[in-house]
């Protein structure tokens, strides 16, 4: 069936060639690529075959210096050295104090809300950030496959919520990247064993980085997937490990070394070798070099060593179970487990969690990469190589959504795990006479106090009909799309007027904001910049225009021939202007034939809906 | 914009408007209306296609949720009966149910400072469900002998029992979170 199936835009050039698309594990620690060739997912490398990307971006007043040679600067010069970003993405100013501890950086006094971290070559937010390292992988993959990427599937937590989401997005912005979607990395993992192609079954996605920990239980059904509940804890990892090493190392060589933080980031390195070399021996010489020169030495066995970390994995059994009651799935029920995050190497992280879910876990991929293998694969599909292959993974909400009421308490209005799309409808009343403007304050989580939630944004309704107390009916409609991002829109019912919605991001980028931003990255090439918005804008214009012919083709006769002639009209608009070269003008003629043909695609959705139904023996849904 | 999506929800999905619903075909055909219409088909597609999947799988999402849920699909065939119907205002006028309620409570209570509290709990909750269970039937039967006013009042009950299994699982909550 087709709605406006057009969905290959690259017929208009080469209809059969094979569009590039890839899959982006954008971490705290790392990052990484990878793409689908000759119908295998793989992890791209660059120059130096090094296929992770330290996500450590380093300014200097002249240049941008991305991952491994940025990393070695990160203890000489860590105020420009910036890594971790993604713990602040989407994050205020207010946020910053629960993380202190985790970033050293610099951050300037601003007006906005948005934080911003200075640098010599000036401040810059972690969207930014984040955008340069995006933009190192992108040029990593477009010079490996030889051509421009179509878009790409960025994989971020289960638990990241709107505000964190569209910092992701607006990143891949800067980068000049089109996201086909933002996946869960959970879901992504699941994606990369194959599970999506099973039968049924539960999925439990255990992921331990080296600073967090998330479990995520998934759901299949017949290629469904559904991410039914995640948990964890954003400081909790592997560098726990780490440190609970290092403190044994200094305790047996009754060393206080408190200030010296060279001895300890010595001390941190060996703990880390020893860690790593435990996976695979059951004993491992311990040497560190103190400060007069000697040497300590000693040794740890692996059962020292589980008995260091036992503390830190049963947490995260503990949530594992917490977890799994939420989706309300028994253990006896899950029947795959996906290993995830490099800390699951340790062997006894994986005899802990098969100990539990009585079954012993996935771990054939390489956990560093499974994330961004999984992105690949669906982000291969999404670009329609694979027009006949069966793909649906729907997500939930991961937080629930709701506004601020009397007494500075959260009224949900979306809950969470609520599968999204979605869309909910509110009704408001003004509470005096002849009142025209009202502020909707929009929070996401979980407690019941504005103070425990997160501030999405800010809603001022205005021109509301003046009408007495309680007599204007406000729709206010909250639509989260298929990314888990959030768009509001109202209404006044008895008088039909759409009240005009302004949001204010707490503390995202207003999309000015970003214009702007996208314009300094371009400053030095206006023409280019001037090039790249016309070319942006005959491609979607190009979209249009076929969507509309081959909906035309099969669905015309939906149409009054008024109603035609009026769609005929804007169409020949377009495409006229689209021979032009002024962007604006093609952005003007793309919005005045949707505007047109509004009214026809929706008849044309409903007529779909009837025949998917109809299409369908009865057996099929048996 | 609204999507002129008039059909309620029994026929979106071409089912028989009725209280029994096959919870398989129920989740058959959503997979069928959501691989046509899920804006991962549009990935390719103009802004306004992506636009319009957004919020026809919305529909479909809502719908499906509805008829999903034994009591939400309980209030919302009393809906379409042009049932008055306030579930967060409104209790049941049974007097038996409200001392039965009164009763329940101080279980989840007692329950909740057991020795045991987390097996209590769980033991309390499998009971509610069964007298849910009971509830639906009763529904059922009400519906279909259009006995409309009995049919909200079970309703309410169900209502009831959905929040004080709320209650329960927020307590189990509170609980497992001391033990992190």
């Amino acid at each position: 069936m087709a709605l406006l199936q057009i969905s290959e835009p690259g017929q208009s050039t080469a209809p059969h060639e094979h569009r590039f698309a890839a899959g982006i594990d954008l971490g705290t620690t790392n990052s990484l690529v990878a793409t689908v060739r000759s119908g295998v997912a793989e992890t791209l490398a660059d120059k130096k075959g090094n296929h992770i990307l330290p996500s450590v971006v380093r300014y200097e007043k002249n240049e941008i210096i991305v991952g491994e040679e940025a990393l070695v600067h990160a203890t000489t010069d860590p105020l420009n050295t910036l890594a971790s970003v993604k713990r602040i993405m989407g994050r205020s100013v207010n946020d910053l104090a629960t993380l202190q501890g985790y970033l050293p950086y610099k951050f300037e006094d601003y007006e906005s809300a948005v934080p911003r971290i200075e640098t010599v070559a000036g401040s810059v937010t972690a969207i930014e950030v984040s955008a340069e390292i995006l933009k190192s992988l992108r040029e990593r993959t477009e010079a490996s496959l030889g051509g421009e990427l179509v878009g790409v599937v960025i994989t971020v937590p289960a638990y990241f919520d709107d505000a964190q989401r569209q910092a992701t997005k607006d990143a891949a912005k800067l980068a000049g990247l089109n996201v086909f979607r933002l996946l869960n990395e959970p879901t992504a993992a699941a994606v990369a064993y194959g599970l999506d192609q099973q039968a049924e079954g539960v999925t439990a996605i255990y992921d331990l980085g080296g600073g967090t920990f998330d479990i995520s239980i998934l759901k299949l059904t017949k290629g469904v997937f559904q991410v039914l509940s995640t948990g964890g804890d954003t400081a909790l990892g592997g560098d726990d490990f780490d440190r609970e090493i290092a403190a044994w190392i200094l305790d047996q060589a009754e060393l206080n070394i408190n200030e010296d933080h060279q001895m300890m980031r010595r001390v941190m390195q060996e703990a880390r070798r020893v860690k790593e070399e435990l996976s695979d021996m059951d004993q491992v010489s311990i040497n560190v070099q103190l400060n007069d020169k000697h040497d300590f030495q000693t040794k740890l066995s692996r059962q020292q060593f589980e008995h260091l970390i036992e503390k830190h994995i049963d947490k995260t059994i503990a949530w594992c179970r917490k977890t799994l009651r939420e989706a309300e799935i028994e253990v006896d029920d899950v029947q795959n487990i996906v290993m995830v995050g490099g800390s699951t190497r340790t062997p006894y992280v994986r005899e802990k969690v098969a100990e539990f879910f009585g079954n012993p876990p996935l771990t054939d991929i390489d956990p560093d990469k499974v994330v961004a293998i999984g992105a690949a694969q669906q982000a291969d599909k999404l670009a329609g190589n694979n027009p006949d292959e069966e793909m649906l993974l729907l997500d939930v909400l991961p937080l629930s959504l709701g506004i601020e009421t009397m007494g500075e308490l959260v009224e949900k209005i979306i809950p969470r795990n609520t599968v999204i799309p979605v869309t909910m409808a509110q009704k408001f009343t003004t509470f005096k006479d002849g009142q025209t403007a009202m502020r909707v304050h929009v929070l996401q989580g979980e407690r019941e106090k504005v103070a425990d939630c997160r501030s999405l944004a800010t809603f001022d309704l205005t021109d509301i009909p003046a009408m007495v107390a309680g007599a204007a009916h406000i729709l206010v409609t909250f639509q989260v799309d298929a990314d888990g991002l959030l768009s509001v829109s109202a209404e006044e019912q008895s008088s039909g007027t759409r009240a005009s919605v302004e949001v204010k991001p707490s503390y995202g980028l207003s999309d000015s904001e970003i214009e702007s931003m996208l314009k300094d990255s371009f400053s030095n090439a206006q023409q280019d910049m001037q090039l790249r918005m016309l070319a942006e804008q005959q491609v979607e214009a190009d979209r249009v225009l076929e969507a509309l012919r081959s909906a035309l083709d099969k669905d015309g006769e939906l149409l009054s021939a008024d109603e035609l002639a009026k769609i005929e009209q804007a169409k020949s608009v377009l495409l006229n202007t689209r021979q032009g070269d002024d962007d604006e003008k093609i952005k003007q003629a793309i919005k005045n034939l949707e505007n047109e043909s509004e009214e026809f695609i929706a008849r044309r959705m409903n007529r779909s809906v009837q025949q998917v139904m109809k299409g369908h023996k009865v057996e099929e849904f048996e | 914009m609204n999507i002129d999506l008039t059909r309620n929800y029994f026929e979106l999905f071409d089912f028989e408007q009725g209280y029994s619903i096959d919870q398989q075909q129920l989740a058959n055909k959503y997979r069928a209306l959501q691989s046509e219409f899920h804006p991962d088909r549009f990935a390719n597609a103009s802004d306004q296609e992506r636009r319009i999947s957004v919020q026809t799988t919305a529909y479909i999402n809502e719908a499906y949720t509805t008829l999903k849920s034994d009591l939400r699909r309980s209030h919302y065939l009393l809906q379409l009966s042009d049932i008055e119907f306030n579930a967060e205002t409104e209790t049941s006028s049974d007097a038996e149910f409200l001392i039965r309620t009164m009763e329940l409570h101080e279980k989840v209570e007692e329950a909740g400072s057991a020795h045991e509290p987390l097996e209590e709990l769980h033991e309390l909750s499998k009971n509610l469900k069964q007298d849910q269970e009971l509830l639906i039937v009763q529904f059922s039967k009400q519906y279909s002998v259009k006995d409309l006013k009995a049919a909200k009042d079970t309703a309410l009950k169900l209502q009831f029992y959905e929040r004080l299994t709320n209650q329960v699982r927020k307590k189990q909550e509170q609980l497992e979170e001391e033990l992190l």
